[in-house]
């Protein structure tokens, strides 16, 4: 059991609580992830945990005469607790030092309607959900006053609720048609209905409905059964226009039964009961398409159990048992909190990384996978470093291809996306220009060269890979940079591939770059096409000055100097250095051609052919004359 | 009236001088002669001639350094590919009658005949012959010496006496002795592609170690060294593409839907034997690094695009290897070639400019050689695949090939050289970082201040990004 793969599991310090009995009812608040332990309907202490075990708030409260609580919340500061004992009314303590101040309780009572329940929309602000609307009200303490905001009319059935973006759906016409709305301070929102398809979706009841916040949309999901019995999760996507909703996927869970889901990472997971295994789903992978655009999901990879981990039993003085996983007396909120009052436990629910990577056998899913992952980097890093090393077969190349496009789709929307910041918003520093979002998982090809290129360099097929990573660069129109150039081009010269080297620096795929060049120079003794390569990339830098300095290393004077004089300081350039170069030569002929250009040139400027003290040229007058005997007029 | 009479090939013929050094048995030095139908003892005069000739120039130059013997009606090329096998081509001059003062004559244009270039036809004829046989030592083997002779003598006669009736002395040229190649140029994401997927095939397929790439005909792609890839170019488009051509036109209708089906998904030319290849895979050997390996030449096509792969000559390659080597590249090269197709198709109409086969012979022509990468480009063969008639008069050719000095080493330093040649053609040649650059001009009325700016004009247009002193 220790041994198989576990992807899911639960924190490692749950949040403990009271567990339920008879004497004590729990109640959680998800919008502030607090856990109430009210024992004995509050008389003799409530206990309020969450969202971690440090936060702990305790308190007494006296229940005389008063009904059994439905519903307990704190306001999001905790200076105001809100408590529903009765269907019509609502009751707010006052809070002073995590004690409650029951002589200063205000009551808000509706006239004739239900209250379903309410949420708080801000620290003195709370929203009522009630049969006939929703209303949002001023809580004010000090004015013994709850004081009408604003408020909607409509006959709900039930509502649900999602703290992410405080946005919730309404059920009117008897289950029939969901009404989002968002709620916030002073202000309701509606926002396109949803109609039901009949018969097939509705009437929904409230449990098989999930709000949640999916790669930054609001999000409603319907857990239905297809017409073979097997569960489905509907999700309609409120991406529309008006953030109207949109029927855009269908999760098949592939089995039947009882089905709890959470939403961790954007990812949606989905526990089934009677299998006792999660089902994990992506609606950022692809699917099959239907007609009307929705997209058909099937689990990423079959359905595993939760990581089994064992857990104290007080009962049992010390000992430890296994924690029954999947219980039925699990509850589960969004996005990703389980709760077990039979024993007492809040958990965080988590995904393992790594062991998915395994289970996920496509390379390319993978990585599309992981790119939409909040800390996806440093394991898909690590997933292409063992493609290109120790997972290395040539039948990889293909996939490793799709695998580059995927990270340089991601990769260049991200570079255009900055530059079109730089470039809408120019120097004006009044307003900071608002950067871009930077995408989830950024693969840029500097963590390219350096985590999976650099550490297979220089192996028989380093050189295939590159060229397929730079296609790939080229086809998402993204420059290579110097790092990755120079690595494509020693991997070329290494398998002596001189022609293709020259064609991609002719082609600009290696860019042209100094840097490169001097690497090109630098290997220049191995072929000739290396450093015609450098030059023709020294000249399209205009980089003439090297340029002169390669010719009068390789003994082409007479080239340098043509060069030279094409250059606007051409009268300034030191004879000394070209007459050392030609004297070198040995040859003759060079010497007397470059004696003869400084001294034309020397008569040009001074009207004397002689050269002067600050040329320093005396040893080569000399050798001239020597060699030439001709003798200078002096 | 006056007629000329082109050049022709007199005799070829190869000899050993280590053998039949006993007076009499001198026809043992002969290892291969053509005409083969000549009588013995003129094949024995003509090689003992041969010897004195190169045994007394040995006495002023090094062992090889026998080259031409040019006489007013012959022009005799040496060559000695290995240690003591001596190649020698006599070609006949051109000549023309003439009549002066009512006489006829004959004038022989020995001149005509460039001992460099034709030196270059008698090395590729050893270098094709290398190419599907190996090296005549690696062909020189058997039990006893005599059946080793014997051996390497068959395989001369099998090889040569086919080969020397495709030459085509006329039509070579400064690019034979060069040995480059004119590329299709492709935009840079149809390159990589290319790339890309001949990597793949080699990692797919391990067994399959170098590619060529050609697109109708023209050269791509190739990772073979640049002296062997001429040899392997000019079996391609000159020999093997032909034969395809000519079975697939003899298959006519009755084919047509087969080879629908076959243009779909490319099919072999030379590989497994089929009713549409030109049979198995020829086993060729190809230099890679300083060895000669032997490989068999797969060669494929899908639409106009075709691959040649050398595949390592461990054990034929099977029926197995070929039918997934098939699904693998056929749509994928089927799908490259419509590209290049496409790319083209866009390309000609947005360049009407492009210089064509329009161009009056009056427009200045260039010529530019990457001595390094051994590829040129120019309108000096307006055709690529080099039709029978060059564009230019030999006279200006022959001066291209003067100017082409094959012996100086390699420095790529500058020079600049312009010639005035007969009837008004100029040729100007620059070189600079290892490329050679000619310029072409026929002007009647030409300065050298003309003709330069004339040249400076191409070099501007032709030669951009790269290091070039104008």
């Amino acid at each position: 059991m220790e041994n198989a793969l576990h992807y899911i599991e639960l924190s490692k310090d749950p949040i403990t609580f009271d567990s339920v009995s008879q004497l004590t009812n729990v109640f959680f608040d998800d919008s502030n992830r607090q856990i109430f332990a009210v024992r004995s309907g509050g008389a003799t202490g409530i206990v309020v945990k969450g969202p971690t075990n440090n936060n702990v708030i305790s308190f007494c409260m006296d229940n005389k005469d008063k009904e059994i609580i439905r519903s307990i919340k704190f306001a999001p500061d905790n200076k105001i607790l809100a408590v529903q004992r009765v269907e019509n009314s609502v009751e707010f303590i006052p809070f002073q030092d995590n004690q409650p101040l029951l002589n200063e309780i205000v009551v808000y009572t509706a006239k004739s309607l239900t209250i379903f329940g309410f949420v708080w929309v801000h620290e003195r602000e709370i929203a009522i959900i009630s049969s006939s609307g929703v209303e949002i009200f001023l809580v004010a303490i000090d004015k013994k006053q709850v004081k009408s905001m604003k408020s909607i009319t409509l006959t709900i059935k039930w509502f649900a609720w999602c703290p992410e973006g405080n946005f919730a759906v309404l059920a009117t016409n008897n289950g029939m048609t969901l009404n989002p709305v968002i709620l916030k301070q002073k202000t309701i929102t509606r926002l396109p209905k949803l109609d039901l398809e009949t018969p097939r979706e509705g009437p929904v009841p409230e449990r098989d409905v999930t709000l949640g916040q999916i790669y930054g949309t609001f999000a409603v999901l319907i857990l239905l059964q297809n017409s073979s019995g097997l569960g489905e999760i509907v999700i309609y996507m409120l991406n529309g226009p008006g953030l109207a909703p949109r029927k855009q996927h269908v999760l098949r869970l592939g089995h039947s039964g009882r089905f709890a889901m959470n939403i961790v990472d954007n990812l949606i997971v989905v526990h089934h009961q009677a299998s006792a295994t999660s089902l994990l789903f992506d609606i950022a992978l692809s699917g099959e398409v239907d007609t009307n655009g929705i997209t058909y999901h099937a689990p990423i990879t079959p359905g595993r159990a939760i990581k089994p981990f064992l857990l104290k039993v007080p009962s049992l003085g010390e000992q430890t048992k296994y924690c029954e996983l999947y219980s039925k007396h699990w509850v589960l909120f969004q996005p990703n909190i389980v709760i077990d009052a039979s024993v007492g436990r809040m958990w965080y629910l988590y995904l393992q990384m790594e062991p998915l990577c395994t289970l996920i056998t496509d390379r390319v899913r993978l990585v599309e996978f992981l790119l939409n992952r909040t800390n996806g980097k440093r394991i898909l890093l690590n997933v292409l470093q063992e493609m290109v090393d120790s997972q290395y077969n040539g039948m990889l190349l293909p996939i490793m291809e799709n695998v580059f496009d995927k990270l340089n789709v991601v990769y260049s929307n991200w570079l255009s996306a900055q530059l079109q910041s730089q470039t809408a918003q120019p120097s004006s520093a009044k307003n900071l220009p608002k950067l871009p979002t930077p995408p989830k998982v950024l693969i840029d090809q500097n963590d390219m060269y350096a985590e999976v290129f650099t550490p297979i360099a220089e192996r028989a097929y380093t050189e295939k890979i590159l060229i397929l990573y730079l296609q790939s660069l080229a086809r998402h129109n993204i420059d290579a940079q110097p790092d990755l150039s120079k690595m494509i081009a020693a991997e070329l010269i290494r398998n002596e591939h001189f022609d293709t080297l020259q064609k991609l620096v002719d082609y600009a795929l290696l860019k042209d770059s100094k840097l490169l060049a001097c690497f090109l120079l630098s290997h220049s003794q191995i072929n000739s096409t290396i450093t015609q390569t450098a030059m023709d990339i020294l000249d399209r830098l205009k980089a003439y000055e090297l340029i002169l300095e390669i010719l009068l290393s390789q003994g082409k004077v007479i080239d340098a100097l043509r060069v030279a004089k094409s250059l606007p300081d051409c009268d300034t350039i030191s004879a000394r250095k070209y007459l050392e170069a030609a004297k070198k030569t040995g040859d003759p002929a060079i010497f007397y051609s470059v004696f003869l250009y400084f001294q034309q040139r020397n008569y040009r400027l001074r009207g004397s052919p002689e050269f002067i003290r600050g040329d320093q040229c005396l040893e080569f007058v000399q050798y001239f004359s020597m060699i030439f005997g001709l003798k200078q007029s002096s | 009236m006056t007629g000329r009479v082109e050049m022709s090939l007199r005799n070829f013929f190869i000899f050993n001088s280590q053998y039949g050094k006993k007076e009499g048995e001198e026809h043992q030095k002969i290892f291969f002669y053509h005409p083969a139908d000549i009588d013995l003892n003129t094949k024995v005069k003509d090689v003992g001639l041969c010897e004195a000739i190169i045994h007394f120039t040995n006495n002023f130059t090094s062992s090889d350094g026998c080259q031409a013997l040019n006489t007013q009606k012959t022009s005799q090329i040496f060559y000695l590919p290995e240690k003591d096998f001596w190649m020698v081509m006599t070609l006949n001059a051109p000549w023309e009658t003439k009549t002066r003062d009512g006489n006829e004559y004959t004038e022989y244009r020995g001149g005509d005949m460039h001992t460099t270039i034709y030196r270059a036809v008698l090395r590729q004829a050893y270098q094709m012959f290398r190419l599907f046989a190996g090296t005549f030592e690696m062909n020189f083997v058997g039990e006893t010496e005599a059946e080793k002779i014997e051996n390497l003598k068959k395989k001369l006669e099998v090889f040569y006496s086919k080969y020397l009736l495709t030459i085509k002395l006329k039509s070579c040229d400064i690019l034979d002795v060069v040995q480059s190649i004119q590329y299709l140029p492709l935009e840079r994401m149809l390159f990589l592609r290319i790339h890309t997927f001949i990597n793949m095939i080699e990692e797919t397929f391990p067994r399959i170690q170098k590619c060529i790439f050609l697109y109708n005909d023209q050269l791509v792609w190739s990772e073979v060294s640049p002296s062997d890839l001429y040899s392997i170019y000019e079996y391609l488009t000159g020999t093997l593409f032909q034969k395809a051509k000519e079975t697939e036109l003899k298959g006519g209708s009755l084919k047509r839907s087969y080879s629908l089906e076959g243009s779909r998904h490319g099919s072999f030319i030379t590989g497994p034997e089929s009713p549409d290849s030109q049979g198995k895979a020829p086993k060729v050997f190809v230099t890679s690094g300083s060895d000669l390996r032997s490989y068999y030449m797969v060669v494929y096509r899908a639409l106009t695009a075709s691959i040649c792969l050398l595949v390592n000559a461990e054990s034929p390659p099977t029926e197995d290897f070929y039918s997934e080597l098939h699904s693998f590249m056929g749509p994928q090269l089927s799908s490259i070639a419509s590209k290049i197709g496409e790319s083209y198709a866009k390309s000609a109409t947005g360049n009407p400019a492009k210089i064509g086969n329009e161009q009056d012979c009056a427009s200045p022509k260039y010529l530019f050689i990457n001595e390094l990468t051994l590829r040129h480009t120019g309108t000096v063969h307006v055709h690529p695949q080099r039709p029978n008639t060059p564009a230019l008069p030999l006279f200006v050719t022959n001066l291209i090939a003067d100017l082409y000095d094959s012996k100086r080493d390699l420095q790529g330093k500058y020079e600049e050289t312009v010639v005035k040649a007969l009837n008004d053609y100029w040729v100007v040649k620059r070189t600079s970082n290892w490329r050679e650059f000619y310029v072409i001009v026929n002007n009647n009325k030409a300065t050298l201040l003309d003709i330069t700016n004339e040249a400076n004009k191409l070099f501007e247009q032709q030669i951009t990004n790269v290091f070039f002193e104008k």
